[in-house]
C-alpha cells in the first residue's frame, strides 16, 4: 500500500519544492492544499474514499485557518486523533510555536529553508512512527 | 556533460591544494575542477557561459577586490545564479562571520586549512541534495514571482484602511514571503521580509495605524518588493536590501519600544479613526513607486523647524484668545467650537513635532566613527600612538543637533587631550606607562531625555602650575585669589575665555580658543561640562546633554 502525503502551504512555489523533494521517495501519493480549510476538506474526502492521508506536511502560517488551528481541529476529530502523522514547516523556530505543537504529537518540525535530506528524514521518521 | 566545481582563491597554492584534495573524490570522467584567482575572474567566466553553472563553488572568504561573502551576496541576488551552492572558507572559530554568511545564504563552510574529511562530507551532502535541472528552477522562480506579485498587490489593497485586521493579514503575507524566499534561495528578500514583519509588529504594538509614517514605511517596503518581483520575472540582478528603509524601520521600532506612541498622552489626535483614510489617500498620490527615499539637507530641515516653531507660537496665542472669548461669552456655542478647533490644531502640530524629532535622530555609533577619525588624525600629526575605547548604550539614538554639538566639542577635547595630556612615547616609557596613549569615550543615557558623555585620557593631567601662571600673566585673575584656589577650582580655569598654556601656537591646539568655546556651545544646548584631573594619571571631562533638542 502506498503512503499518502498531504502538503499544506499557501505558497505554490513552496509546494512545488516540497513535491520535487518528495518525488524521489518510492511508493507515495501526494496531494496538496493551499490552506487549512481546503486541507480539512481533503482529509475528510480521502477518509471516505478509503485513501486516507498518512502524513501531513503543514505550514504554520496560512490564511483561512492557519496550521495551528487546523491541527487543533483535526486532532479533536476521533478518526484523526493519532493519525495522520504531522510534520510542521515554518519560516522560523520559535520556542512558543514548538511548545504549542508538542501536545499535538508532531513527528518533526522543519524550519525553512529546508534541504531535500531534511524532508526525506522527516518523512522517514513519520513512516516509522 | 561534465559537472564543474569552481575553486576561487587569490592564493594559487591554496587553490591547488583544494583541487588536489577534491580530485580523488570526484572522478575526472565526470567532474571538471576550475580554478579562479579572484571572484571577478569567476563571475566573468560565469556570465559569458551562463548555461554551464557549477555544481558548487568553493571560495576563499578574504580576497582582494570582491570578497567571498560579497560574491555570495551577488550570486544570491541574481535570479540566474542564486541557486548555485556556495561553500565559504573561513579562518578557524569565526562564529560571527559564519552567522553573517548563513544569513547571506551560504550553503556550507569549511575551515582553513582544508582537510580531506570535511570535504568528503561536503560532497556527500551535495550528492544527497541534488539541484533540479536549470529549467525547472527557472520555472520555480517564475511561480514565486507571480505569487509574490499577487501578494504585494493584496498588500497595497490592505493599506487603506490600516487596522488591526489588515495588519494581521499583512504580517501573514510577509511571513509567507519570508519562508518562500528563504526556501527559494533569495536571502536578501527573506531579510527584508523579516524586517517588514518587525515593522508590522511595531505598528501593531504602538497602535500607530493612523500615523502617517506607518503607511509611508509600509508603502516603501511594498514598492521595494514590487520592484524586486519584476526583476525576478526579467531575470535581472535584484537591488541590494534598501539601507535607508531598513534604517528607518529600526528607528521607528526603537521609538515604539521607548514608549513612543501618538495615542499616548497629550499628542493623541482626538479623531484618530476618521483621520486615517483621509491621510492614506492623500499620500498615495504623492509617493511615487520608483523613489523609495529622498535625501533632505539640514538647511531644509532647519527651515521646516523654524516654520513649525512659528506655528506653535501662533497656536499658543490663538488658544489664549479662545480662552478670553470663552470667559466673555461662556454660554455661546462659537467659542466652544473655536476651542475645539484650536485643540485639533494643537494635536496636529504636536504629532508633526514628534514626527519631526524622529527625522533628526541618528545612531550614537556615528560619534564613534567621528572620534576615531579625529584621534587618528591628531595622533599621526603629533607622532603619539593612540588607542580609543568607545562605550555606548546599545541602540542609543540622539538628535542630530546634539550629535553635531557633541562632535564640535569632541574635536577640541580629543585634540587637547592628545596634545596637552598625553606624553611623548619617550616620556611614557620613563613613567612606566603603556606606550600607546589611551582615550576612553563613553556615551550613556541618564533618562529618556538626557545623556552623558565622558572623555578620559591617561596622560599627565592638567598642568596646574602652568595654568595658574598663564591666568596670572594675562591678568585674568588676581594672584592672591589664585593662591587660595583648590585644585579642582584651578582645573576649571581651562574654560576661561582667551587662555592658552602653550607658549607657541601649534597646529592642533593652543590657540587659546577651544575650551571656552566648547563650554558655551554645550551651555547653549542646555548642557553642562566639568573636568576632573589627577596629576600623572589623566584628565576626565564629563558632559551632560539633552538627548532630543526640543523645539
Amino acid at each position: 500500500m502506498s503512503t499518502h502525503i498531504l502538503v499544506v502551504d499557501d505558497s505554490p512555489s513552496l509546494r512545488e519544492i516540497v513535491k520535487r523533494f518528495l518525488s524521489k521517495i518510492p511508493n507515495i501519493q501526494v496531494s496538496e492544499a493551499s490552506d487549512g480549510a481546503e486541507a480539512e476538506q481533503l482529509l475528510q474526502q480521502n477518509q471516505i474514499l478509503e485513501t486516507p492521508v498518512n502524513i501531513i506536511l503543514l505550514d504554520w502560517m496560512m490564511p483561512n485557518q492557519n496550521g495551528h488551528a487546523l491541527l487543533e481541529k483535526i486532532r479533536s476529530i476521533p478518526t484523526f486523533e493519532k493519525h495522520p502523522k504531522i510534520i510542521m514547516l515554518s519560516a522560523e523556530t520559535l520556542p512558543e510555536q514548538i511548545e504549542a505543537c508538542i501536545k499535538f504529537d508532531i513527528v518533526a518540525y522543519v524550519t525553512k529553508p529546508f534541504t531535500e535530506e531534511q524532508i526525506h528524514d522527516a518523512v522517514a521518521k513519520a513512516m516509522a512512527a | 556533460m561534465k559537472q564543474t566545481v569552481a575553486i576561487i582563491d587569490d592564493f594559487a597554492v591554496a587553490a591547488k591544494r583544494t583541487a588536489l584534495l577534491l580530485r580523488p573524490m570526484l572522478p575526472e570522467a565526470d567532474f571538471e575542477l576550475q580554478i579562479f584567482s579572484s571572484a571577478k575572474a569567476f563571475l566573468e567566466s560565469l556570465v559569458t557561459n551562463p548555461q554551464s553553472q557549477p555544481w558548487f563553488v568553493i571560495t576563499d572568504w578574504m580576497m582582494p577586490g570582491m570578497t567571498g561573502i560579497e560574491l555570495l551576496q551577488w550570486l544570491k541576488r541574481h535570479p540566474k545564479y542564486h541557486w548555485i551552492p556556495v561553500c565559504l572558507l573561513t579562518g578557524e572559530g569565526e562564529a560571527s562571520s559564519r552567522d553573517q554568511a548563513l544569513k547571506a545564504g551560504a550553503w556550507s563552510f569549511l575551515t582553513k586549512p582544508l582537510e580531506a574529511e570535511p570535504l568528503a562530507e561536503l560532497i556527500n551532502k551535495k550528492q544527497k541534495n541534488p539541484e533540479a535541472p536549470q529549467e525547472e528552477l527557472t520555472k520555480l522562480d517564475k511561480t514565486f514571482a507571480e505569487e509574490s506579485a499577487e501578494l504585494i498587490e493584496e498588500c497595497e489593497r490592505l493599506l487603506s484602511p490600516l487596522n488591526e485586521e489588515s495588519l494581521k493579514e499583512l504580517y501573514r503575507i510577509f511571513h509567507t514571503i519570508k519562508g518562500t524566499a528563504k526556501s527559494l534561495q533569495f536571502p536578501s528578500l527573506a531579510h527584508v521580509a523579516h524586517e517588514a514583519e518587525s515593522l508590522l509588529t511595531a505598528i501593531t504594538n504602538g497602535k500607530l495605524m493612523s500615523f502617517p509614517m506607518s503607511a509611508d514605511l509600509l508603502r516603501t517596503t511594498f514598492n521595494y518588493f514590487a520592484d524586486q518581483v519584476e526583476k525576478i520575472k526579467q531575470q535581472k540582478l535584484l537591488d541590494e536590501p534598501p539601507a535607508t528603509l531598513l534604517q528607518n524601520i529600526t528607528l521607528f521600532r526603537s521609538n515604539v519600544n521607548a514608549g513612543w506612541s501618538i495615542s499616548n498622552g497629550q499628542a493623541a489626535p482626538t479623531n484618530t479613526n476618521q483621520a486615517a483614510p483621509a491621510e492614506t489617500n492623500l499620500q498615495s498620490g504623492v509617493v511615487s513607486r520608483s523613489s523609495s527615499s529622498v535625501r533632505i539637507t539640514n538647511e531644509r530641515l532647519d527651515i521646516v523647524q523654524g516654520r513649525l516653531k512659528k506655528i506653535l507660537g501662533t497656536k499658543v496665542r490663538l488658544s489664549q484668545f479662545a480662552n478670553n472669548l470663552q470667559a466673555e461669552f461662556f454660554d455661546e456655542t462659537f467659542p466652544k467650537d473655536l476651542a475645539k478647533l484650536v485643540q485639533e490644531l494643537n494635536d496636529d502640530a504636536m504629532s508633526i513635532m514628534e514626527f519631526f524629532i524622529l527625522l533628526r535622530v541618528v545612531p550614537v555609533t556615528r560619534i564613534k566613527l567621528f572620534s576615531e577619525r579625529v584621534m587618528n588624525q591628531v595622533s599621526s600629526q603629533l607622532g603619539k600612538p593612540m588607542k580609543l575605547d568607545f562605550v555606548s548604550d546599545a541602540g542609543l539614538e540622539i538628535d542630530l543637533a546634539v550629535v553635531e554639538a557633541l562632535e564640535g566639542a569632541l574635536v577640541h577635547l580629543i585634540r587637547n587631550s592628545i596634545d596637552h595630556g598625553i606624553e611623548t612615547v619617550e616620556e611614557r616609557k620613563t613613567r612606566n606607562k603603556p606606550l600607546e596613549g589611551n582615550l576612553k569615550i563613553s556615551i550613556q543615557k541618564i533618562d529618556t531625555n538626557r545623556i552623558t558623555c565622558t572623555l578620559e585620557d591617561d596622560g599627565r593631567g592638567i598642568n596646574r602650575v602652568g595654568l595658574k601662571a598663564a591666568v596670572a600673566k594675562k591678568n585674568l585673575m588676581a594672584a592672591d585669589v589664585l593662591d587660595k584656589m583648590s585644585d579642582a577650582a584651578i582645573d576649571e580655569l581651562i574654560f576661561i575665555e582667551g587662555l592658552s598654556t602653550r607658549t607657541e601656537v601649534s597646529d592642533t591646539s593652543g590657540r587659546g580658543v577651544g575650551m571656552d568655546a566648547v563650554k558655551s556651545k554645550i551651555q547653549e544646548l542646555g548642557g553642562t561640562i566639568t573636568v576632573v584631573s589627577t596629576p600623572d594619571k589623566g584628565t576626565r571631562f564629563e558632559l551632560a546633554l539633552p538627548r532630543i533638542f526640543k523645539l
